[in-house]
C-alpha cells in the first residue's frame, strides 16, 4: 500500500495563545484532490499557513507527514524543497523584484537544493512563456515587479503560473477563487487540472462550490472549529451550497 | 588632516548622532595634488591617483586646479589645519558627462574643494565611482547652476572603512535643475550635507541611500531653501541599518516669504535590521508663505515578513530572499532617481557591491 502524500495527525495549532486548529486528522493519497470547505474563522487559512511553515503558527500537538516524513522541523524553504506549495489567498506585492527574475531564482533554488541541474536560461524562457500563455499571463506581467499593480485575477493567475513552473508534490490552494471572475476561474482551474497526475495532490480550500465545478475533488471535507466535522464526495459541496454551514458551526 | 580640538562635541546640533572624534584620528595631511592631461583617459574623465589629478584631453579648458584658502562658505572648514586646500574648478560651457574616479592608495587622506559652474542652458552630469578602501575625504562643493541649466550628480561610495565629511552648496538659478543620487555603503564616520538654494521655477531632486552594518555611522543633512516662486523639490532617503550602526537624517524644507506656488516633498524610509541598529530622523518644515504644497514623512520598520514568507515559500533560501528584498528596497530609490536623471543610472556593479548580486 502506498504512503499518503500528506498525513495530518491530531494537529493542534495556536496563534498568539488561541487554539485555531484542534485535533485535525487528514490523509491524502498521491494524485488525490481534497477540498476543504468551511465558514469564515474555521481555521482553513491557518491550516494552509501551518502546512507552509509560516512563523507564528505554533504546533502544540500532532504531526504533519509529507510522503511519510515529518515536516514540522523544516523551515519554510525546506518545506518548499520537500514539495509543498501554497497558492496564497492574498499574494503580496513586492516592488523591485521582477516577476520573471523571481520565478527563475525560485526554480534555480529548488533545483539546487534538490541536487538537480540548473535549467538553461533558454529552456527556462521557453518553458515560462509557454506556461504563461496557457494561463493568460502576459509578457508584460512577467516583466513587471512581482504582483505590483496586478488585478485580483492577475495575481491568482500568477500564482497558478508559479504552481505550474515549480511543480510541487502537494499544492495547497487557499481560496484561489476569491477575487476571480468566471473566465479567470476557468483559466486557473484548467491550469490546475493540467497538473493533475498520479503523483501530485491538491488541497483546495474554498468557501464556495463554484470552484469545484471546474476542479473536481475526490473528497470534500467540512471544516469547522478547527477540525474536519464531515467528509463526503463532491455531492457534499452541493449540499453545503444549498444548506450553508450553520448546522456545522459551534456556538 | 583635522585639528582635534576644533571638532565639536557630539551633542552639538548637527553632530549629535555619532562621535566626530573619529575624524581627529584621520592623521596626516593630504597629498599635494597636480593636474595632468592624460590622453589615455576617456575625453571627459577625471581620475584622482595619489598626487595626480589626471584629466581627459577634452577637459583641458574646463578644469583647473589650484591651492587656495578654505572657502568662506565651507561649513566645517575651521576643522582643518590652516593650510591652502586643493581647489578643483570645473566650468561646464558645453553639455558634458564627467566620470570621476579614484585610484588612490589605501589609507590616503584627501582634502578637496570643488567649484563647479554650469553655464546657462547647459546639461552636465558627474558620476563618481567608489574610492579606495580606507580613503578619508573632506570635500566641499560649491555648485552654481545657471538659468535653464541642469546638473546631475551620481555618487557611489562603497568604502566601509573610510571617514568622510562632505558638504555642498548648490545654487539654482531660474529654471535650473539639480538631481543628486548618492549611494553609500557604510563608513566609520560619515557626515554629508547638501544645502540647496532655489530660485524661480527651479527643480531639485535629492536621492540618498545607504547601507550600514557593523559599527558604521552615517548622518545626512538636506536643507532645501525655496527662495522664489514656483520651484519644486523632492528629497527621498532610504537606509538599511544593521548591527550596531547609526544612521541619521535631518531634512529641512524652507519656504521663504514670497515663494508662492512652491512644491516640496520629503520622505525617508528606513529598515532597521536588528535591535542594536539606530536611526535618528528629524524632518523639518519652515514655511513663510501660504500658497505652497509641502509634505514630509518617515517610515521606519524591518523587512516585510509577508514578503519574506512569500519568497521563502517558493524555495528561495532566507538569506537570499532577504538580499532580494534589500536590493529591491534600494533599487526603488535608483528607479525613482532614474526618472529624474533621464536614464542615467549608477553602474549595476555599484548596487551589487552594496547588496550582493541579489540574483
Amino acid at each position: 500500500m502506498s504512503v499518503p502524500c500528506l498525513r495530518i495527525q491530531n494537529l493542534v495549532v495556536q496563534i498568539a495563545g488561541k487554539t485555531i486548529i484542534d485535533g485535525l486528522n487528514l490523509d491524502m493519497m498521491p494524485g488525490e484532490v481534497h477540498a476543504i470547505m468551511g465558514p469564515n474563522g474555521a481555521g482553513k487559512s491557518t491550516l494552509a499557513y501551518t502546512l507552509a511553515g509560516r512563523s507564528g503558527y505554533e504546533v502544540l500537538d500532532g504531526d504533519i507527514l509529507l510522503d511519510g516524513t515529518s515536516i514540522l522541523d523544516m523551515d519554510v524553504t525546506e518545506r518548499a524543497v520537500a514539495g509543498v506549495f501554497l497558492a496564497m489567498q492574498y499574494p503580496v506585492e513586492i516592488p523591485g523584484v521582477a516577476n520573471m527574475s523571481f520565478l527563475k531564482t525560485a526554480l534555480e533554488s529548488l533545483d539546487k537544493a534538490r541536487g538537480q541541474d540548473k535549467l538553461p536560461t533558454v529552456e527556462f524562457m521557453r518553458k515560462v512563456k509557454a506556461k504563461a500563455r496557457d494561463l493568460s499571463v502576459s509578457e508584460d506581467m512577467l516583466r513587471r515587479p512581482l504582483n505590483v499593480g496586478f488585478s485580483g485575477g492577475e495575481k491568482k493567475r500568477n500564482e497558478a503560473l508559479q504552481l505550474a513552473m515549480l511543480a510541487p508534490k502537494l499544492a495547497v490552494l487557499d481560496e484561489t477563487d476569491s477575487g476571480l471572475d468566471i473566465d479567470a476561474l476557468k483559466i486557473v482551474a484548467e491550469g490546475v487540472n493540467k497538473m493533475r497526475d498520479a503523483t501530485r495532490s491538491f488541497l483546495v480550500i474554498t468557501h464556495y462550490q463554484r470552484l469545484l465545478d471546474y476542479i473536481k475533488p475526490d473528497y470534500v471535507h467540512v471544516f469547522a472549529a478547527g477540525r474536519i466535522v464531515k467528509t463526503g464526495g463532491p455531492e457534499l459541496a452541493l449540499e453545503l451550497e444549498r444548506d450553508g454551514y450553520a448546522s456545522f458551526e459551534v456556538a | 588632516m583635522f585639528v582635534a580640538e576644533k571638532i565639536p562635541h557630539k551633542r552639538i546640533e548637527g553632530w549629535r548622532y555619532g562621535n566626530p572624534q573619529a575624524l581627529a584620528q584621520v592623521g596626516a595631511s593630504s597629498h599635494p595634488l597636480s593636474l595632468l592631461v592624460d590622453d589615455a583617459l576617456k575625453t571627459h574623465e577625471i581620475i584622482f591617483e595619489n598626487t595626480l589629478v589626471r584629466i581627459g584631453s577634452a577637459l583641458i579648458n574646463s578644469v583647473s586646479l589650484e591651492f587656495s584658502p578654505v572657502m568662506s562658505t565651507a561649513k566645517y572648514g575651521h576643522l582643518l589645519q590652516e593650510q591652502d586646500i586643493a581647489t578643483l574648478s570645473i566650468v561646464c560651457s558645453e553639455d558634458m558627462s564627467l566620470v570621476w574616479g579614484w585610484r588612490t592608495d589605501p589609507c590616503t587622506n584627501l582634502s578637496l574643494q570643488c567649484h563647479i559652474i554650469v553655464k546657462p542652458g547647459i546639461a552636465a552630469s558627474i558620476s563618481t565611482g567608489a574610492p579606495s578602501d580606507q580613503l578619508s575625504i573632506w570635500m566641499h562643493r560649491e555648485c552654481h547652476v545657471g538659468a535653464g541649466a541642469t546638473l546631475s550628480w551620481i555618487e557611489a561610495s562603497t568604502t566601509p572603512f573610510s571617514n568622510r565629511l562632505g558638504t555642498a552648496n548648490i545654487t539654482l538659478e531660474r529654471a535650473a535643475k539639480f538631481v543628486d543620487l548618492d549611494l553609500s555603503v557604510g563608513g566609520k564616520f560619515v557626515h554629508d550635507e547638501r544645502h540647496v538654494y532655489m530660485n524661480e521655477d527651479s527643480r531639485a531632486h535629492l536621492f540618498a541611500g545607504h547601507l550600514l552594518e557593523d559599527n558604521h555611522h552615517r548622518d545626512l543633512h538636506f536643507c532645501v531653501r525655496h527662495l522664489a516662486a514656483s520651484a519644486l523639490s523632492s528629497q527621498d532617503v532610504r537606509a538599511v541599518v544593521g548591527d550596531q550602526s547609526v544612521s541619521g537624517f535631518d531634512g529641512l524644507i524652507h519656504v521663504a516669504e514670497g515663494a508662492r506656488a512652491t512644491q516640496a516633498f520629503q520622505q525617508a524610509k528606513i529598515l532597521l535590521l536588528n535591535d542594536g541598529a539606530t536611526h535618528h530622523g528629524k524632518p523639518e518644515l519652515e514655511i513663510f508663505h501660504d500658497d505652497v504644497i509641502c509634505s514630509h514623512g518617515v517610515a521606519i520598520g524591518n523587512i516585510d515578513d509577508e514578503a519574506l514568507f512569500y519568497l521563502t515559500s517558493r524555495g528561495i533560501p532566507e538569506k537570499r530572499a532577504r538580499d532580494m528584498l534589500l536590493r529591491a528596497f534600494i533599487y526603488g530609490l535608483v528607479e525613482a532617481a532614474a526618472v529624474e536623471l533621464g536614464g542615467l543610472t549608477p553602474d549595476d556593479a555599484v548596487v551589487d557591491r552594496m547588496l550582493g548580486d541579489g540574483g
